[in-house]
């Protein structure tokens, strides 16, 4: 009897411990649109970096962006697939008058993410050009869309 | 007084005799000669020290104080002209050469393809023996590549 008590409180330990885990492998599927914003300037070049700062994040696929100047995919290092780190780039030599202005979606991220933890995720604008090549000032941003 | 002479009588003879045969002569020098001398060197005194004899190049010239500032000075100065006229070194893929390799040289190359402006076989990045887009792509694959930058 003794030894069936010892054996009760063993296994609810073990459940107790492995409880959380098991729900620590749940996965889940975000997805993630780019944004960069050049305040009205025309955009013809950009590149970015997006990364994951914390959560178990791998990058599933990554889409072009909303604008036909940037609907195909953005360059990107195949490597990136299923790490949480990316540099996105693209350009157009399409003439200013088809360009983006403003705030413009150009690209998407796929995410799988692992776990419970919400991730933190971070993204800086390494370069943006005009059409003659310029650099512009503009800004990076993302949103994370609802779905699961 | 009294001690040297009581010290002088104690002494022998002899050795009081041949330290006062050592006495010099006085040698009668003539009053002219004296003259002319101490004019002379009141001259050489008097003339102002010649700025052109300091060699400034020549360290053995520099006082003391000034040498080891000075060396120091003189290495910064060697060290900053050779990084300032030594050529600078670009990367390969850095078309538009400011410092950095990014989406703007891979667009700098496009728009000048689209130009049709000819162009050096320098920007034929993926060696194919022709200048064109694939070149284009090769310097923006390049500049995404995860491991070219640091982490945000």
């Amino acid at each position: 009897m003794k030894w069936l008590r010892v054996s009760i409180l063993v296994l609810s330990l073990q459940v107790v411990s492995a409880g959380p885990q098991a729900g620590n492998t749940a996965v889940r599927f975000e997805t993630v649109d780019v944004f960069v914003d050049t305040a009205g300037k025309p955009l013809a070049a950009y590149q970015l970096e997006f990364l994951a700062r914390s959560g178990d994040v791998k990058i599933a696929g990554i889409e072009g962006g909303a604008d036909p100047a940037f609907a195909t995919p953005p360059y990107y290092d195949p490597k990136a697939m299923q790490q949480d780190r990316v540099i996105l780039a693209a350009f157009t030599t399409d003439d200013a008058t088809a360009l983006p202005t403003g705030r413009t979606r150009v690209a998407t991220i796929h995410l799988q993410t692992t776990g419970t933890d919400s991730p933190n995720f971070q993204i800086r604008l390494q370069a943006a050009a005009d059409a003659a090549g310029e650099t512009i000032t503009a800004e990076a941003t993302f949103q994370e869309r609802n779905t699961r | 007084m009294d001690d040297n002479r009581h010290q002088e009588s104690d002494a022998p003879s002899g050795l009081i005799h041949a330290f006062r045969q050592l006495r010099p002569k006085s040698v009668q020098v003539p009053r002219s000669v004296d003259d002319a001398v101490l004019t002379a060197a009141r001259r050489a005194l008097n003339r102002p020290a010649h700025r052109d004899s300091f060699r400034w190049w020549a360290v053995q010239d520099w006082p003391n104080w000034a040498r080891i500032p000075g060396l120091a000075a003189a290495g910064l100065l060697v060290a900053l002209l050779t990084f300032l006229l030594a050529p600078t070194r670009f990367a390969r893929e850095d078309v538009n050469r400011d410092g950095l390799v990014n989406i703007l040289d891979a667009f700098q190359l496009a728009r000048e393809l689209r130009s049709g402006a000819p162009l050096s076989s320098r920007f034929d990045f993926n060696g194919d023996g022709v200048v064109n887009k694939a070149d284009a792509d090769a310097v923006a694959a390049e500049a995404v590549r995860l491991d070219r930058s640091g982490r945000l």
